[in-house]
């Protein structure tokens, strides 16, 4: 008797098992989900935040010397709702969003309008409620100049187009340049480019315009060596060039020699320089990097986080984290060629580039071969707003791929 | 997994799309190696490069200051000590630039404040007690004078100007100036690497002087508030430095004060911090002030030549005197040093200076301490004295005078006075503006030893040489010289009627005719040989620096530096020399170290000022034995006759001297010759601007001291230099219970001996001589 109970209550759970099986299978119908969870790129994934999470715990500890797991408690939060919007994103259909394209567009540009004139921050509108627009609206002008692209994918050969192309992105980069943020509003441009390429916009305008501005960069440096005496002396006060002030000025022209001003601008590129190289081989342990601990390298929890890694882990463990990046981002860039949609491709591709960029150019600058330009480093830098947009962006991939063809 | 499958059933455009998206593939790829390649090179290929720039980061090293050595007297009396006090010094790289302003503004309200600036001054009133404020005000005054009064007459000057004399000065008075580098440059004597040294010497000392004002007026306490410019002025030095800077230095009270101000409002003071700072200082103020000398910060030339010692910038080092002298003294292979070796603290920082660990220390080993010959009682009467008689000179010409007392035994100084005098004190703390007027008056120069860097001509004193060179030529005590109005014929200089004159009259009354006849005589030669036995014409040796070789002129340095006629010896170049005069230039030092010669009956004795130097501990690292240097070969007859006939200066009644010590000649049996020499200058005139000088020993039958003495212009050498040396002798005999009485009776003796005709004066007189030739 008991046992025909006890089985009868097995076939019971059973029968809810499956059905709340069948359940997920019709919302994953809904929701357009076709492809297995990537088990594996999220494994990458989780691991590249369980090493930051243990670098904030070093990097904390003298950021803040009245609570030193200051940082360390809010990067762990802020990981935590990055995950629910990793989730929320990622089970979102992408293609939904091309409902609210325009107003969406409109959306961005108002923000960051409102952004720079009521925005807070030390010497740039960037702030809006704790929260950074900027940030946010490279991943939304991404999913905009996918559908963009798409909606006009026969245009693509035509040069006017890809003018058009240039104008649609170039609103909220500029608005977002005036910030100012002139590292943010690069991510624009190479994102912009890298997907106009793929979508195989005219190559003849995409080279004209690289052209144009390797140009503008050679005229801007060889200006600032007839200025600086051959990157020799510090620029006056008060000094600009174009649109450049003369801080963002004297970042490109430190770059070239950081020693011409090396107790200011060029004072955070020498000490992190020194940071990593002196790392050696094994690093100088946990907790026992002198110029991170001793404080010579300030902002080492967001812009500088790189150094922390090279100084106290040295070179293995700094170049796997480096390798461990270049999976995760190859194995995103993977979904690209499985997306159900030209849409879904172009998405992939813009997150991937932008990515791609910022780490490039955020651990080129701590290592002195990238300008300074305050990107943060994806994933390890301290920062709630990038954080969060981050791993959506990392969700919004995922999404494509959910909704992508069988490999 | 990585490679990029090609999906089923792509079309030809996902075909496109496709090849484009593996650009971008191996674009992340060749990314990523560009950057794991930046990384090896840096990390592995340079890590040793940062790992020496990481280093200079966090590891500094602190100098601990080594205790610089005493300064003994021979009775043990503390002469120069180092005293701990304050610095209030500023870590510029932790300091914002832009706070860099505000900060020397809080920092000049700091100092300006009524707490501090009161009792800073009051610190330096009491530091400076015995000093020579009056004398610095004074001196001051008239400089501040002087500029407006120059400013004024700039004009009419400018015409006379044109027809400026020193331009047209002969060899001789050029030697007469008193300057070493015109000594040095005139005297083609022996060594010519000594003198080439000694020109160095002056060079770099004047140097070092003006660099001493800069610093001075910088970073030490001044009797004035500190404006927000001057703080930040000073701060600026230390940009692009990671060592810190001085602001300003306290006497400890008033350091611990500002100490515990900047503690409770670090925010008002960033990098701002006390450190405790051993400084000089001179319990006995201005006494024996140019012998002890003055201590300064190093400068770049003193650092070039000792940086191998160990010497870094910003050392405190021994500018003059015996601080310099013993600086870094070596002999016999073994170092000595005042200033000892400081000790080093290797720490580990972090970006705000803050101490993290201790790595290593090294303790600082103090100075060597010196104990000298001098004795304080007698050298404070000595200069009391001098500075009076000095004082009672007419006040446009009187500027300076010295003395030199000498242990006739061992050569060792008992006391060496120079006027004007200088605090080192002053220096220690920092001049103030009117110390700078006085200190660097081109006049008075009251930074220079008059005693060893001053040359002069030593008028009749000189005669002492003679008198030798007579008696060794075996020239008879008895044979005489008619001195009267008929034998004064040029060249011959004239002389006062003193009849037939023997060696022992000729001596106590000065007779120039007698000395002059009996030089020629015997001849030139004889007389520079027994002069450079004397040891005039070069420097004695004494351990002090900036001596100065003087001139004992010979036929050779006179065709060497004249032309035509003069470029010839002449028989009135030997009468000049007899009676000191033409080109005859001596230091004080050598005149006394004469007379001791004569006290010793030939023995010339190397005079010295350091006794013994000892270690921290006290154990005696060295001690000085006499030295003989030369001795002048003479029977102990004629050395009697000599000694007698100095006895007769200051007790015969023909003596030019004879009533100098009273009563006090039966007990203290002094001998003495007194001198009074043209200062042969530029613009003085010959009958009247004269140095007085006297030069003595006592007692005569068993010498013990041996003094010599100048006092400039101050006309006949029984009447200036002579009542130093009595209260000198007065003092160190034990005859000064009723010192300042006597020296009242004296000052009204002085007074009323002068304005009455006496005899003495006229036989004084027979100094004069006219300089037609």
């Amino acid at each position: 008797m008991s046992s025909d109970v006890r089985k009868s209550t097995d076939q019971l759970k059973r029968a809810k098992q499956k059905r709340r099986l069948q359940m997920s299978q019709e919302t994953r119908r809904r929701r357009g989900i076709y492809n297995s969870f990537d088990v594996v790129s999220f494994a990458i994934f989780a691991l590249i935040l369980l090493v930051s999470v243990f670098l904030m715990s070093t990097a904390s500890v003298n950021a803040n010397p009245d609570h030193p797991y200051f940082y360390f408690w809010r990067h762990i939060q802020m990981i935590l709702i990055g995950l629910a919007a990793f989730v929320f994103v990622m089970l979102f259909d992408y293609r939904r969003y091309k409902d609210w394209v325009d107003m969406a567009y409109i959306a961005v540009c108002v923000v960051l309008v409102i952004t720079k004139l009521l925005g807070t921050g030390d010497g740039a509108n960037r702030w809006i409620l704790g929260f950074q627009p900027s940030e946010a609206a490279k991943v939304a002008m991404i999913v905009l100049f996918a559908a963009f692209l798409d909606k006009n994918r026969k245009q693509l050969k035509d040069p006017r187009f890809v003018l058009r192309c240039m104008v649609y992105m170039g609103v909220p980069a500029f608005l977002i340049f005036i910030e100012p943020d002139l590292g943010t509003s690069l991510v624009f441009f190479v994102v912009m480019m890298a997907m106009l390429y793929v979508a195989g916009a005219n190559r003849r305008v995409l080279g004209a315009t690289v052209a144009v501005v390797v140009s503008l960069i050679a005229i801007i440096f060889t200006v600032l060596y007839i200025s600086t005496d051959g990157f020799d002396k510090a620029l006056p006060d008060g000094y600009s060039f174009l649109v450049l002030q003369r801080y963002q000025l004297m970042r490109l022209a430190i770059f070239i020699n950081p020693d011409m001003d090396a107790l200011g601008s060029g004072y955070h590129i020498i000490q992190s320089k020194i940071a990593i190289g002196s790392g050696g081989l094994f690093g100088k342990g946990y907790l026992q990097g002198t110029q991170i601990q001793g404080r010579f390298l300030p902002e080492h929890q967001t812009d500088f986080i790189f150094s922390v890694l090279g100084e106290e882990f040295g070179f293995f463990i700094t170049a796997a984290v480096l390798v461990l990046l270049m999976v995760f981002l190859l194995r995103l860039m993977n979904k690209a060629f499985f997306a159900r949609d030209f849409y879904g491709t172009l998405i992939v591709v813009g997150i991937v580039t932008m990515m791609l960029f910022q780490v490039f150019e955020n651990v080129g600058m701590a290592m002195g071969i990238m300008p300074v330009t305050g990107l943060p480093l994806p994933f390890f830098s301290y920062g709630g707003t990038s954080m969060l947009i981050n791993m959506a962006a990392v969700g919004l991939v995922f999404s494509v791929a959910l909704r992508g063809r069988k490999a | 997994m990585l490679k990029p499958k090609q999906p089923k059933g792509s079309t030809i455009a996902q075909g496109k799309i496709n090849r484009r998206l593996l650009v971008i593939y191996f674009f992340i790829i060749a990314l990523f190696v560009i950057l794991v390649g930046r990384l090896f090179f840096m990390q592995v290929v340079q890590g040793k490069d940062y790992e020496t720039l990481s280093d200079s980061n966090i590891y500094r090293t602190i100098t601990l200051p080594a205790r610089r050595g005493t300064i003994y007297d021979r009775n043990g009396n503390v002469l120069a000590s180092s005293q701990p006090y304050m610095s209030v010094k500023v870590y510029l790289n932790e300091v914002e630039e832009e706070d860099r302003e505000a900060l020397a503004e809080n920092l000049a309200a700091l100092f300006g404040s009524d707490e501090i600036f009161e009792a800073e001054q009051a610190a330096r009133e009491q530091m400076t007690q015995s000093s020579l404020d009056e004398t610095i005000k004074e001196t001051s005054r008239q400089v501040q004078q002087a500029k407006k009064d120059a400013e004024r007459e700039a004009k009419e000057e400018e015409e006379e100007l044109e027809s400026d004399t020193t331009s047209s000065l002969t060899p001789t008075e050029k030697a007469r100036l008193g300057s070493d580098a015109v000594t040095a440059k005139e005297n083609d004597g022996e060594d010519t690497e000594s003198e080439s040294e000694a020109e160095e010497e002056e060079k770099s000392e004047e140097k070092t002087e003006e660099e001493d004002v800069n610093a001075a007026v910088g970073s030490l306490t001044a009797n004035t508030k500190p404006t927000k410019e001057e703080v930040l002025d000073i701060l600026k030095t230390g940009i692009g430095s990671y060592n810190a800077v001085t602001i300003r230095t306290y006497t400890y009270e008033v350091g611990v004060t500002i100490a515990e101000i900047v503690a409770e409002n670090p925010d008002l003071y960033p990098g701002v911090y006390l450190s405790e700072e051993p400084m000089r200082s001179y319990p006995n103020g201005y006494y024996l002030g140019h012998v002890l000398g003055t201590v300064g910060k190093i400068s770049d030339a003193q650092l070039e030549k000792m940086t191998t010692y160990g010497y870094k910038l910003s050392d405190i080092v021994g500018q003059s005197g015996l601080e310099s002298y013993y600086e870094h003294y070596t002999d016999g292979g073994k170092v000595y040093s005042l200033s000892g070796q400081d000790g080093k603290r290797l720490v580990e920082v972090d970006a705000q200076s803050n101490i993290l660990e201790v790595i290593s220390e090294e303790a600082p080993v103090a100075g060597n301490s010196l104990e000298l010959t001098i004795d304080l009682n007698t050298q404070e009467h000595m200069e009391d004295s001098l500075k009076r008689i000095v004082g009672e000179v007419e006040k446009e010409k009187g500027v300076g005078g010295s003395a030199v007392l000498i242990d006739v035994k061992t050569g060792g100084i008992l006391a060496m006075a120079s006027a004007p005098s200088i605090d080192p004190n002053d220096f220690a703390i920092g001049l103030t503006s009117e110390e700078i007027d006085y200190y660097f008056n081109d006049k008075l120069k009251p930074q220079m030893n008059r005693s060893i860097t001053a040359g002069y001509p030593s008028g009749s004193t000189f005669k002492m040489v003679t008198a030798t060179a007579i008696l060794k030529a075996g020239v008879s005590p008895n044979d005489s010289v008619v001195c009267a109005e008929g034998s004064w014929a040029p060249p011959l200089a004239k002389c006062h009627w003193h009849g037939t004159t023997d060696f022992y009259h000729a001596v106590a009354g000065s007779c120039n005719i007698y000395f002059q006849k009996m030089a020629a005589r015997i001849g030139e030669e004889a007389l520079i040989e027994v002069g450079l036995q004397y040891g005039f014409g070069k420097k004695t040796g004494v351990d002090l620096p900036s001596e100065i070789a003087g001139l004992l002129p010979t036929p050779e340095w006179k065709s060497q530096n004249n032309t035509g006629w003069e470029k010839q010896w002449h028989v009135y170049d030997t009468y000049y020399m007899a009676m000191g005069q033409g080109a005859t230039v001596d230091t004080v030092l050598q005149l006394a170290s004469c007379a001791a010669t004569i006290a010793n009956h030939g023995v010339r004795l190397r005079p010295y000022v350091c006794q013994t130097i000892i270690d921290d501990d006290g154990n005696v690292l060295k001690t000085r034995e006499p030295e003989v240097v030369d001795t002048i070969e003479l029977d102990e007859d004629s050395w009697d006759t000599i000694t007698e006939a100095m006895e007769g200066v200051v007790s015969d009644g023909g003596g030019t001297a004879r009533n100098l010590f009273g009563s006090l000649s039966e007990t203290l049996l002094p001998a003495g010759k007194t001198g009074t020499a043209q200062t042969g200058l530029p613009g003085d005139d010959p009958q009247h601007d004269e140095h007085g000088v006297f030069i003595g020993f006592a007692p005569a039958d068993d010498p013990q001291v041996a003094f010599a003495g100048l006092i400039e212009y101050g006309g006949a050498g029984a009447k200036s230099a002579a009542y130093v040396c009595r209260d000198t002798f007065r003092a160190y005999f034990g005859y000064d219970v009723d010192y300042d009485i006597i020296l009242m009776d004296d000052l009204f003796a002085s007074e009323s001996e002068r304005n009455a005709d006496s005899d003495a004066e006229n036989e004084e007189e027979d100094e004069d001589e006219s300089e037609e030739e």
